[in-house]
Order: structure tokens, then sequence, then C-alpha cells
């Protein structure tokens, strides 16, 4: 590896992604000019992390409570961090277009595959650091106030190299994907585009799961009884680090060491042998069974029109490899809650709520994350396609109908499975199971509503470099305003359960009103921002 | 009798930033002709497609479109406009005949005739048998091609083709020339740009010479000539002495020392 041309790579994607929404033409002037933007967004989100630890929400716990939050902290920063990187990467940064060319750049210039490898992950480090800066300013909060700053500052050290261990597995990912790719580049028929999709997730989801510690760790209590397991776990030794050396342990610090920097190597060696193997999806070239031309007259309320763009947006997230990671990340989250939950305590009815808590919101934070991605993504995934609408008699009204009807439309069903696994696990009766279902509907509609404008606002139309169907400025604003959607609109039953001032009927339909209040709200914004977007017409 | 007009720009003007695209365009286009914006790279015949299409809105000046305006009644202008951009961006996860399934519905094609329609275009331009391939298999030629069958579909009355024969093998270069003749025959206007000069001398009806954004000449291939003064050449040769690059001998003996 030449960890120049890596850093020259990493410098070229970063600012591919600084300037993809860049259309003044000319020279780019300001932020787009240099891929600076998370250098100031990251210290400035680690101060504001640390000072709301340091000022709110440190003074307000038990010195004991506080001590061990900042020892768990501290020990696990390298963990979370390096899983961290990775989801937040799939959920932003991964979906960047297969046909990308700055993979082709390695068949023309004097570039090696590991060169290209690296600068990569420098690359995702660099769309994560924000968000890490946020966990390593919380943790540096808790640490100053409990006086272990010195585990802090070897927590965030070995952090980075969680970063890099979690950006790399992401690579591992990307020619796993191109993998499957190809492995269906010549297939015929609906249930290879189907099967194609299906292997997509399951590799995100289980090269992910491989990355997450407290998985790996539910795992290694399978076969082992104590927590002596976890030193055969490797994602856990960058944190072994840390705990030896608060332990005293200096022998054991420097094992874990050298064994850290062994598994750095293997990864890294690991993702340029699938990468040089896999480099590039293979054009895919399905082929169909013919099937008979649709007689589109429009049905559930949609015209003919909306109706075409409702079903090209249907086939787009079953047959886009880009789309594997806005479905996966749901799918993990899922996941992580049944293995969050010892089944028998699920399945028992007469177990209490409190310990299914974590699997219910889990649920709740699937369904909801999916409506996110797909909101938030429904009108950048046309891409430079975009052009094809502009061109065709569909005005910002009845396209934001068909974007909002395409994003809504997958996570319905997710949303009445789950919402009926939830009722038979808490033994829910009907009439409830019903309220449920009605509240996570109109729920639905809102942070569709509300991401659409997001997405619309920060859409990002080329495919060249490393660029997402949004900008990252939009994940940031979209992932806010999703929290702040569902609080607001879950503000009378929240009200309710904790001041109970009202009964629950009427915080119920109090909460009902107010998130279709929000729904509508958002759809109109929503609405402006598309005329806009036709108004500015590239 | 009176020639109708069916698409007209007068004082036109489009910048970007602080570059100017289009400078001060008058232009009249009879319905059921064929029009090249001849220019080489960067001489403003995309922006002024765009702004006919209604894609792009003109600084100043006034675009109209069989008696529609663009930027007025920019639906009703789409509906009789078939537009293929210079580059085409199909949805590449859809076969041919989704894509144009779906062109057909947004277009509101009646589904009783869809079907019909669809296969008579892919079987004229040898698409037939590819239809249930998706289009990232495609090469750039067939996918030029399934662009143009999406701009033709919904028998528009005005065709806007940006380069449509880049890409094109000589059969189907052929059948676009063939098919544009008969639209024309048909009352179809079409607008295409092209630095062909070929395909220009071929194809136009009339040409509009394009420089920096400006119209430096109008006329039929045979007017253009004549009025250049050099009845005998060739298209180029006029293109080129309009253009101010009639120094291209000498720049290629300065590059090849």
């Amino acid at each position: 590896m030449n960890p120049k041309n890596a850093l020259r790579l990493a410098w070229i994607f970063s600012l591919s992604a600084s300037r993809a929404k860049w259309t003044g033409g000319g020279s780019p002037e300001g932020l787009a000019k240099r891929p600076v933007t998370n250098l100031y967004a990251s210290p400035i989100a680690f101060a504001l992390a640390a000072a709301f630890t340091c000022l709110v929400l440190g003074p307000s716990m038990e010195a004991f409570i506080l001590n061990v939050l900042a020892f768990q902290f501290c020990v696990f920063m390298p963990a979370f961090t390096m899983f961290m990187s990775m989801v937040y990467s799939l959920m932003t940064e991964f979906s960047k277009p297969g046909e990308s060319a700055s993979t082709d750049i390695v068949n023309w210039l004097p570039i090696q595959a590991g060169d290209f490898v690296a600068g990569s992950a420098l690359t995702t480090i660099y769309f994560v650091s924000p968000m890490a800066s946020l966990f390593i300013g919380f943790a540096f909060g808790l640490a100053l106030l409990a006086g272990s700053l010195g585990t802090w500052a070897l927590g965030a050290a070995v952090s980075v190299l969680g970063c890099l261990l979690g950006a790399l597995a992401l690579e591992i990912a990307r020619g796993a994907m191109n993998r499957v790719s190809g492995a269906f580049s010549k297939a015929e028929g609906q249930s290879a585009v189907v099967l194609r999709m299906v292997l997509s997730v399951t590799l995100i989801v289980a090269i992910s799961m491989m990355f997450n510690f407290s998985m790996m760790m539910r795992v290694v209590a399978w076969f082992s009884s104590g927590l002596e397991g976890i030193r055969f776990v490797p994602v856990l030794w960058p944190s072994m680090i840390i705990l030896e050396q608060v332990s005293g342990n200096m022998t054991g610090a420097v094992v874990y060491s050298a064994l850290s920097g062994l598994l750095l190597v293997f990864i890294y060696i690991a993702s340029v042998k699938v990468r040089e193997r896999y480099w590039a999806p293979a054009p895919v070239s399905l082929k169909m069974k013919p099937v008979r031309i649709s007689l589109s007259q429009g049905s559930l309320g949609f015209d003919s029109g909306e109706t075409a763009l409702i079903r090209k947006d249907l086939k787009s997230l079953l047959r886009r490899r880009e789309m594997a990671s806005i479905l996966a990340v749901p799918v993990m989250i899922v996941l992580m809650g049944f293995l969050g939950t010892p089944l028998a305590v699920l399945m028992d009815p007469t177990a209490p709520l409190g310990s299914k808590t974590s699997f219910l919101l889990q649920c709740a934070m699937a369904v909801l994350v999916l409506e996110l991605q797909l909101s938030l993504n429904a009108v950048g995934q046309e891409r430079e396609a975009f052009m094809n609408l502009l061109a065709a008699p569909i005005d910002p009204g009845r396209l934001l109908k068909a974007k909002a009807g395409s994003a809504l439309i997958p996570a319905l069903p997710v949303l009445v499975i789950l919402s009926a696994l939830v009722g038979l696990v808490t033994s829910m009766d009907a009439v409830s199971m019903i309220a449920i279902t009605l509240l996570g509907l109109t729920l639905l509609a809102a942070v569709a509503s509300v991401e659409l404008t997001v997405g619309t606002r920060y859409a990002i139309f080329t495919s060249d470099g490393r660029t997402s169907f949004v900008s990252q400025e939009g994940h940031i604003v979209g992932l806010l305003l999703c929290i702040v959607t569902v609080g607001v609109s879950l503000s009378p039953l929240a009200l309710h359960y904790m001041l109970g001032y009202v009964g629950i009927q009427i915080a119920f339909v109090l909460t009902i009103a107010l998130t279709l209040g929000v729904a509508s709200v958002g759809l109109k914004v929503a609405h402006e921002e598309l005329e806009k977007l036709y108004g500015l017409n590239y | 009798m009176d020639r109708e007009i069916a698409v007209s720009l007068r004082g036109v003007s489009r910048s970007f930033g602080e570059t100017p695209a289009v400078r001060d365009l008058d232009l009249e286009i009879e319905r059921g002709s064929i029009h090249g914006l001849l220019g080489p790279n960067g001489s403003g015949k995309s922006t002024t497609m765009k702004m006919v299409m209604g894609i792009l809105k003109p600084d100043s000046g006034r675009i109209d479109v069989y008696g529609k305006e663009p930027q007025g009644d920019p639906m009703g202008v789409k509906r009789i406009v078939g537009y293929v951009p210079e580059t085409p961006r199909l949805y590449e996860y859809l076969t041919g005949l989704e894509y144009l399934d779906f062109i057909a519905d947004v277009y509101e094609v009646d589904p009783e005739i869809k079907e019909e329609r669809i296969y008579e275009f892919l079987d004229a331009f040898g698409l037939d048998g590819r239809e249930n391939e998706m289009i990232s298999g495609y090469s750039h030629g067939m996918k030029q091609k399934t662009a143009l069958i999406g701009a033709l579909l919904h028998r528009p009355r005005l065709l806007i083709l940006d380069e449509p024969l880049g890409g094109l093998d000589p059969k189907s270069a052929r059948i676009v020339k063939d098919v544009l003749h008969r639209l024309s025959g048909e009352g179809v206007t079409a607008i295409f740009s092209t630095h062909i000069m070929e395909i220009a001398d071929a194809l136009c009806d009339r040409i509009s010479v394009l420089y920096n954004g400006e119209k430096l000449g109008e006329g039929s291939p045979v007017e253009l000539r004549e009025r250049a003064g050099r009845p005998g050449s060739t298209l180029e040769e006029v293109f080129l002495m309009l253009t101010g690059a009639d120094d291209v001998a000498e720049i290629v003996d300065a590059l090849m020392g």
C-alpha cells in the first residue's frame, strides 16, 4: 500500500461528496472548495456532547452510577465506534451507486487495490467522524465528572482503531455485495431479483453483526457461562486494552494491543483480497420473464401516472443494490431486539412488560427507521433520471403523492407484522392492537411527510463519485427531525403517562390528531420544496 | 398559404452565474419542419432546447410552443413534446419494456393501444427480443434507442432531440432519420442538435448555427452555403468559417510541431 495514494484517494472521495450539491458552475467556493465540513462539525459535536453531559446529564446522576457509566463508556468506546461507523455508513454513505466510476480508476492508474481500500476506509472515517465525536464527547463529559480522564484518553485513542476496523469491515461488505451481484448478473426471472436482494441484505446484516460487540457477547454467553469468553471475541480486543490497563495488568494491555494490531492487519488484508477479487459490480443484465404490459388505470386513489411511478419505485427497492443497505438496517434492529430479550421471556405471557420493553422499542424503531430511509431517499434515488420527470407531464403535486405512496407502501406490511408480533408478545386485546396499528400508521405518515421535505431539499442527483441519494447534512437533519416528529406527535400520550392529566382515550385521540396535523404540515412544506426543485430546474 | 409557426423564441437569454449560455436568441420554427441547431460544444444548443422544453427558465425573452408558454403552462407543453436529452438517463433497474410501459403511463397513453405501439417501435429499432432484459445490461446505442422510443410513444407534436444519433449504429441512425422524415410529413415538428455536419445537411429543412450562445446564421443548408459565399463548399467548411474556427490546419500544424 502506498499511504500517499491512499490519502489522495480519501481526499478525492471526500471532495466528491462535498461538491455533490455544488450547482453554482464555475470555480467551487466556500465549503465546496475542500472536504473540511466534518473537520469543523466533529469538534463542535464533541464540545456539544461534552457540555450537555457535564452541565445537564451528569449533575443529575448519583456518583456511583456516574462512575459505572464513565467506566463502561470508556471501555466500550472502541467497540461501539466500530459498530456505529458501520451502521452510520450503511445509512448514509454506503448506498453510493454501484456503477460509480471511481472504482474504475485502479484499472488505468498506477493505483493498487490496497491504496483504494485504505483511501475508501479513511473516507468512511471522515464521514462518521461527527457521530463518533458526539459519542466520544459524551464519554469525555462522564469521565471528567468521574475523574477518569486518563481512561477516557486511552479509550478515545483506541476508538480511532475501532472506527478504522468498522470502515474496513464495510469494504468487505462492499466486495461481498459485488460478489452477490456478479452471481446474478445473467440470471433470469423475478425470483432471481428477489433472491439477489435477500442475499445482499443477509450479507450486510451478517457482516455488521459480526462487528457488533453486544451481539458477539451474547454468542459467547451461549458457549460459556461467565464473561471470560469475551477475551476470545476479536471485536472486543481493543476494549480489552483499556480494561487491562485500568485493572493494572500492563502485560495484558500489551498483549491485547498486539492482538488488536493483528486484527487490523487481518481485516485490512481480508478487505483488500475480497475487493480485489470482486472489484466492481458486474453490469447486471437480468432477464425477466416476458410479461404483459399492465393496463394502468390507477388504483388506491392514484392515477395511472402516479401508479406507474410507485410501481417503478417498488421495483427499484427490490432490484437496486444500493437499496440493500436501506433494508438491512431495520432488519438489523429487529434482530438485535430478538437477541436482546430471551425468547422464553418474550413468549411468556406472565412476564412483566418491563422485561420486554427493549424488544418493543426496537420493533418500533425498526419501522420508523425503514420509513425514515424510504422517504428520505425517495426523491434523490431518481438520480440523473430526475430529468425524465422534469420533462414529463407530472407536476410537483402528483410527484409528491406518488413518492409518499412509494415510501409508505413497503412500510405498511412491516408495520402490520410487527404490530401483530407485539400483540402476541404482550397478549394485547384486539382493540389495543387496532389502536397501536392506527397510531403506527399516522406516525409513519408524519415521518414520511417530514422526511420527504428533507429528502427533496438535500437530494443529490449526480451519481458521480462517492455520493449518496441525500447529502450528509440531509441525513443528519433528517435523523434529528425524525426524532422531533416522533416526540411532538407522541407528546399527548407521553404526558398522559408522565402526568396522568387526561384519560388514555383522550390522550390517544389527541395524539392521532396531532400526528395527522404534523403529517399535513409536512406534506405542505414538501410540496413547496418540490416546487422549488421544479423552479430551480438544474 | 401562411406558414404555421410551431415554436418561436424572441430575445431569449440565459446565463449560468456569470457565464452567458444563450444571448438574445430569436428563432421561428415552422410546423412539420426539421430544424437543426448546429454548433460546437458549449454553444448553447442544449440550453436552448431545455428552455423550449420548460426544464430551464430563460432569464429574459419569450418562448412559445404551439401557442403555449413553457413557463406559464409547463404541463401543457410537456404533454405535446417528446424529449431526448444529450445523455439519456434511464432507470437501469427496469427492463426496456418496463421502462417504456412506465413512460407510456406517465404520458397517459391509452392503455388499449399502448402495447401495440411499444412493440411497433421495439421492432422498428431492432430491440425486439431484448425488451425483457434490464437496461443496465444494454449498450449505449440500445439505451439511446430506448430513450428515443420513449420520446415517440405519446405521438408528440414537437420532438426535441439533443444529439440523437450519437452512439447509434448506421442502421439505427438511418431508422431515426427515416422516422423523423415520416413524422415531419405527418406535421410533427422536430428540433435537434448536432455537431455532425453530414447529419444536419441530410436531415434538416433549416439550420441555425449557434456559437457562444449567439445565432450566427440561419437558413436551409443550401442557403447557408450561398450566404457564406461558398456554394460548392461542404457545410463543415461553412460552419468553420461562420464560427471563426477555419484555422484548424494551423492548430494541427502547431500541435504536431
